[in-house]
């Protein structure tokens, strides 16, 4: 059967979720053979609102860039889980940030709530908080190998900051692992 | 072999981090690549280590030794790394070379952008065709066209559309431009489909029909019309490239013979972006050369294409174009086009050095260091102290403030040229024949433009000769039947979810001119609506807040016109918490004005309506109180240093109305009785202070002489500003004079007159205690000696005036003057008559109480605050007290007779809740000391009473206000008992 998985990341455009999306885009097409499409919503909703940004990962050819039923949803703030929740299908997962998201959303798909923005801050930089979100993601996505997502992060930061990064993905992978 | 990778990987190595993926694509492939050519005997046809020769001959036999299928791409994948990298060495080295000194950077940045452009492009789509050419099999696919429509030269993505011209067989084009997406992530840039993620968001391809449909209801989504015009064949077929032209691009420029609207859609979407990034703040943290400028610049440069019909996408062409066609701009178009070298070169080496993103952060030591090496790349050198990087962020800032300069002026330019070509004209120039028909054809026009950002020349158009077009806008509203009317402004509803701004701005017409226009049926219905559909936001307090980061005074003058109940409903829905830290202070000054018009009396706006005339910033600062007292003191200081008693005059009257919004709305902020006092009395006092200064700096030219005030003259406040109390809405003063010089004395007096006409200007009524008596507002101590001495049987009155007063300007040496020659013998040393005088008053004022005073006023009732006062004085005169606070007298008093120590402390406590009471009403219902307890929930509510019914807050503040008089009229009768 064709494999098919379908990662959404949503939240304030505070945080960077798009590079996160980049980065896990990059880690399937570039460290591991798989088509990957992403699709990512500008507009006013990246000025301040829910923004949104979709991978689709397939060992086969993909004809619609945007996902439908998706199989794993991060959320970083109460809008993104009231805009995107319904998207969820029965068996996929919602991750949703451990401060900022209050009700959780019904459904059957399982949610599991993640300080993102908290591990973030404990690092000493909420901007981070997509580091974190790319961790976790990493950690529970059939998807992703983890060695292939820490290459495509390394060659995605600047010079420098790479320990850094590093300590946010950990956090964030760790985070997820010891909830599964 | 290898040492020509190890080679290449250490000339890579001061790439970003980004490279990696290169080199590991070409160290996989390297060698399997070179033997296949060797094998087919074409290795010399191929440059593998240096730059080629010739991109397209080159990977075809690249692509011709590879087997079949994936492998192909890989070889292929290879060969660009290679030929990328070698690219990128080799214009860097160029680059370092020609930026040495002496040389013209401008020039050197100049030839690097266009030589990696072209090479960047060519290597790009050479590879992009390639691949199409191995993915596409034998399926059958649809005539297509692969277009860039951005600038080929991004690293970070490549913007492109896809053509088709149906959506018949689409499906297996998207199979084929999803595998050729994945390809271009994995060996070379990742492609952007914007425009069918706006346009088709289900496909990859979009087809003509869907771009026709998108281009009638999106006509100022200037992004992707941008996009559009910028469009370039890239491969394909050339005859749907055409047609995307002909049938949707061509309608963008003025001179293609299309229906106008569209051209001028596009120019309101692509102006209102401009002028909106021109003149958003920077960061702290990070520079954002696209957002800061590339963008403002590329807007204009797009806006001027339409105008002028220049078909051809490339930017620098173009400005070249627009040199020749408005030489009055020749200067402009100069430093638009040498900022734009300056921020892509810097963009451009940031992405390659440092990192693919948009964001230059700055606020890392880390970071520095990373720009320090882009600086230096593009030949910033280190200066003694001074960093490269530092001077290339000098040059940065000051290369955007020219751009936005120039911006500015060209955005001017685009006005002007709307408001004589707008389709709004249209609605002046005809004459509607049936009712609605003109509201109509407005709505029409407005639905059409509704998601543009420009909108101002519409504005001045419908308040052009006196009004006429927004008169007979809302005569044509007036005139439809009721039903037709509400149709109208439901219709109108569906504007606030796309550009609440417009509609705000609509409201804000239409309420400032309701009553000249007749529009007041009007403005309620569409305030209403607008207030529904608000509401439906997911959060109305972040789509206010970016309303109000944007447009501070629309939102002021929009709270300004509404009632008292919209500025509540308006306040509540802002109240919600808005997560974007961006957005943080925005809203939290939002929620300060909004406070303020809802909780604010007319007397308390008066002074918020001041300020916001003179300095609209501090709408940013309504609820940073010390921003705001720092503010005010900035006005002092420069009041001080103004050479102009005119100039000083005017600036001080600025500084005491924002002094006294500030601690107006500290009051309203739940501060204490004390610290109110204690601050308004502070800015009271310098204001009077620097006020007597200005006034006898302009009047000693005028009469040669000045009045020496240290020596001869004193100002004493009477009344509240004397016991240091807040929110009076008169001054009473007393100024005495120790001379006998009848020149100075007119002097003093004309000094005294210019300020009681600034201090009028403020609102309040000077009065001169004495005046009366002498005819004088300057009155001498020796003429004030003769008038005690006769020993009048009212003069308890002006004793109390005295004996309260409070010495504002002036020396200490006046004062004790004062003291030995007035207040010492004609009121301590005659204690008895003054207290027997005053105890008299108290009992005939509180005999009348229920003939005169009404029950309710928080001043002269019994047990009011007048009592308060009296009770004071009394105590004053009994103990030699001249001290005029009131919370030093009790103390005071506490200290030399503790037998009426507790009741002097629950006095002072029921002084301070009155006092309080009536600063809150004062500051939140209206400026009268008869308290309408029906309209008292605001001050309960300020004042901490609890209760959700309507009337319940402002009953449980008149049971408040009826417990403390009558304990305040028992406790003055126990202490007089004592005392006096």
């Amino acid at each position: 059967m064709a494999f098919y998985y379908q990662i959404r990341l949503s939240g304030g455009a505070e945080i960077d979720l798009h590079l996160a999306s980049k980065i896990l885009a990059e880690a399937l097409a570039v460290y591991e053979d798989k088509n990957v499409v992403q699709h990512i919503s500008y507009g006013p909703e990246a000025r301040g609102a829910a923004v949104r940004t979709d991978l689709v990962v397939s060992d086969q050819e993909i004809y619609r860039p945007k996902a439908q039923e998706v199989d794993l949803l991060v959320a970083l703030s109460q809008e993104a889980v009231d805009r995107y929740a319904g998207d969820v299908n029965d068996q996929g997962y919602l991750l949703v940030d451990g401060t900022s998201v209050r009700r959780s959303p019904e459904g059957r798909f399982r949610v599991y709530k993640v300080p993102f923005l908290d591990g973030a801050r404990e690092l000493g930089d909420v901007r981070l908080a997509n580091i974190v979100v790319l961790g976790s993601v990493t950690a529970l996505s059939p998807a992703h190998n983890r060695r292939a997502v820490e290459d495509a992060l390394l060659a995605r930061v600047p010079p420098g900051t790479e320990e850094i990064h590093r300590a946010a993905f950990e956090l964030g992978f760790n985070k997820m692992k010891e909830m599964l | 072999m290898p040492r020509r990778f190890d080679k290449l990987c250490e000339l890579a190595g001061e790439f970003s981090n980004y490279t990696s993926k290169y080199l590991q694509q070409i160290g996989a492939v390297v060698d399997e690549l070179t033997t296949r050519l060797e094998q087919a005997g074409l290795r010399d046809e191929v440059h593998l280590w240096q730059p080629a020769w010739n991109l397209e001959r080159e990977m075809d036999i690249v692509a011709h030794v590879a087997p079949e299928g994936h492998e192909r791409i890989r070889y292929l994948g290879c060969y660009y790394g290679l030929q990328y990298l070698r690219m990128n060495i080799q214009a860097i080295e160029a680059l370092r070379a020609g930026v040495v000194p002496g040389a013209s950077r401008e020039e050197v940045y100049r030839e690097f952008l266009t030589n990696i452009g072209a090479s960047y492009s060519q290597l790009v789509v050479t590879f992009m065709r390639k691949v199409l050419d191995a993915l596409v099999g034998p399926e059958e696919l649809p005539p297509f066209a692969i277009c860039g429509v951005g600038t080929l030269t991004d690293q970070d993505d490549i913007d492109i559309a896809v053509v088709v011209a149906d959506e018949e067989n689409r499906n297996a084009l998207n199979s084929v431009l999803g595998r050729l997406s994945s390809v271009m992530l994995r060996y070379a840039t990742r492609f952007h489909f914007y425009l069918s993620e706006n346009v088709s968001p289900e496909s990859f391809a979009t087809s003509l029909a869907e771009y026709h449909e998108y281009a009638d209801t999106h006509p100022g989504d200037y992004i992707v019309i941008s996009e559009l015009l910028n469009a370039e064949p890239l491969y394909g077929d050339r005859g749907l490239f055409d047609r995307l032209q002909k049938e949707i691009v061509e309608r963008y420029y003025a001179d293609s013979g299309a229906d106008k609207i569209y051209h001028e859609g596009f120019v309101r979407g692509a102006l209102g972006d401009a002028i909106s990034l021109a003149t958003r703040d920077f960061e702290n943290d990070r520079i954002v050369p696209k957002d800061d400028a590339i963008r403002v610049i590329k807007s204009l440069v797009h806006i001027k294409r339409t105008i002028h019909g220049l078909r051809e996408p490339n930017v620098w062409h173009n400005l070249k174009r627009l040199a020749d066609i408005e030489p009055w701009n020749a200067e402009k178009n100069d430093v638009l086009e040498t900022g734009l070298i300056f921020f892509e070169i810097l963009r451009y080496l940031y992405q390659l050095l440092v990192v693919q993103d948009e964001v230059i952060i700055l606020d890392t030591p880390v970071m520095a260091e990373n720009l320090a090496r882009v600086a230096a790349a593009i030949g910033y050198r280190e200066r003694g102290a001074v960093g490269p990087e530092e001077t290339l962020l000098v040059h940065y800032y000051d290369s955007v403030d020219k751009v936005r300069t120039v911006a500015d002026d060209l955005a001017r330019e685009v006005e002007e040229n709307l408001r004589t070509s707008s389709a709004f004209l249209n609605l002046v120039s005809t004459s509607p024949q049936l009712p609605g028909q003109l509201l109509s054809a407005t709505l029409k026009l407005i639905r059409f433009l509704v998601k543009v950002a420009f909108w101002d020349d519409v504005f001045e158009l419908l308040v052009a000769s006196d009004k006429k077009l927004l008169r007979a806008l809302v005569t044509d509203f007036n005139s439809l039947p009721p039903d037709s009317r509400e149709r109208r402004v439901n219709e109108l509803v569906g504007l606030v979810k796309r550009n609440a701004e417009l509609f705000m701005k609509l409201l804000v017409l239409l309420g400032e001119n309701r009553d000249e226009v007749d529009a007041r049926e009007l403005f309620d219905a569409m305030n209403a609506a607008f207030l529904r559909e608000f509401e439906t936001f997911y959060n109305p307090a972040r789509e206010a807040a970016h309303l109000f980061a944007k447009q501070p005074v629309l939102l002021n003058r929009y709270l300004s016109e509404v009632d008292h109940e919209t500025a509540k409903r308006f306040m509540e829905l802002v109240s919600r918490e808005v997560a974007i830290p961006s957005l943080k202070p925005a809203a939290a000054s939002l929620r300060g004005l909004c406070k303020l018009r809802y909780y604010g009396s007319a007397y308390l706006r008066r002074y918020l309506q001041a300020v916001l005339k003179k300095y609209p910033d501090c709408l940013y600062l309504l609820d940073d109180l010390d921003a705001l007292a720092e503010k005010s003191q900035g006005i002092l200081a420069e009041a001080a240093i103004v050479p102009s008693p005119a100039g000083k005059k005017e600036l001080l009257g600025d500084y005491y109305d924002l002094e006294l919004l500030r601690i107006g709305l500290m009051t309203l902020n739940g501060a204490t009785i004390e610290e109110t006092n204690a601050r308004y009395t502070e800015f009271s006092d310098d204001y009077l202070n620097f006020l007597f200064d200005a006034c006898r700096e302009e009047l000693a030219e005028e009469y040669g002489r000045w009045v020496t005030s240290f020596d001869v003259m004193a100002i004493y406040a009477a009344g509240g500003h004397a016991r240091e109390w807040a929110f009076n809405d008169d001054y009473d003063l007393i100024v005495l004079i120790d001379s006998e010089d009848e020149k100075l004395q007119e002097l003093g007096g004309a000094v005294i007159s210019a300020m009681s006409a600034e201090i009028c200007k403020r609102g309040m009524m000077p009065h001169y205690r004495f005046l009366e008596h002498f005819g004088s507002y300057v009155i001498p101590l020796s003429q004030l000696e003769k008038f005690f001495r006769r020993e009048n049987e009212t003069d308890f009155i002006e004793k109390s005036q005295l004996l309260e007063s409070r010495l504002v300007v002036g020396t200490s040496t006046f004062e004790e003057d004062t003291h030995e020659r007035i207040i010492k013998p004609f009121v301590f040393n005659r204690a008895d008559k003054y207290i027997a005088d005053m105890k008299n008053e108290m009992a005939s004022r509180q005999g009348a109480v229920g003939d005169v005073f009404l029950p309710n006023n928080v001043k002269e009732c019994v047990g009011g605050l007048r009592d308060i006062v009296m009770a004071i004085l009394i105590c004053k005169a009994r103990f030699g007290i001249r001290d005029p606070l009131t919370s030093h007298i009790l103390e005071g008093i506490g200290r030399v007779y503790p037998q009426a120590g507790l009741e002097l402390r629950s006095l002072y406590n029921s002084m301070c809740f009155l006092k309080n009471l009536r600063d809150v009403y004062r500051l939140a219902v209206c400026l009268d000391d008869n308290l309408d307890f029906e309209h008292a929930d605001i001050v309960g509510e300020v004042l901490g009473f609890e209760g959700d019914a309507p009337g319940e807050k402002g009953r449980q503040v008149k049971e408040a206000f009826e417990r403390t008089t009558a304990k305040v009229a028992a406790e003055i009768k126990s202490v007089l008992a004592k005392v006096a």
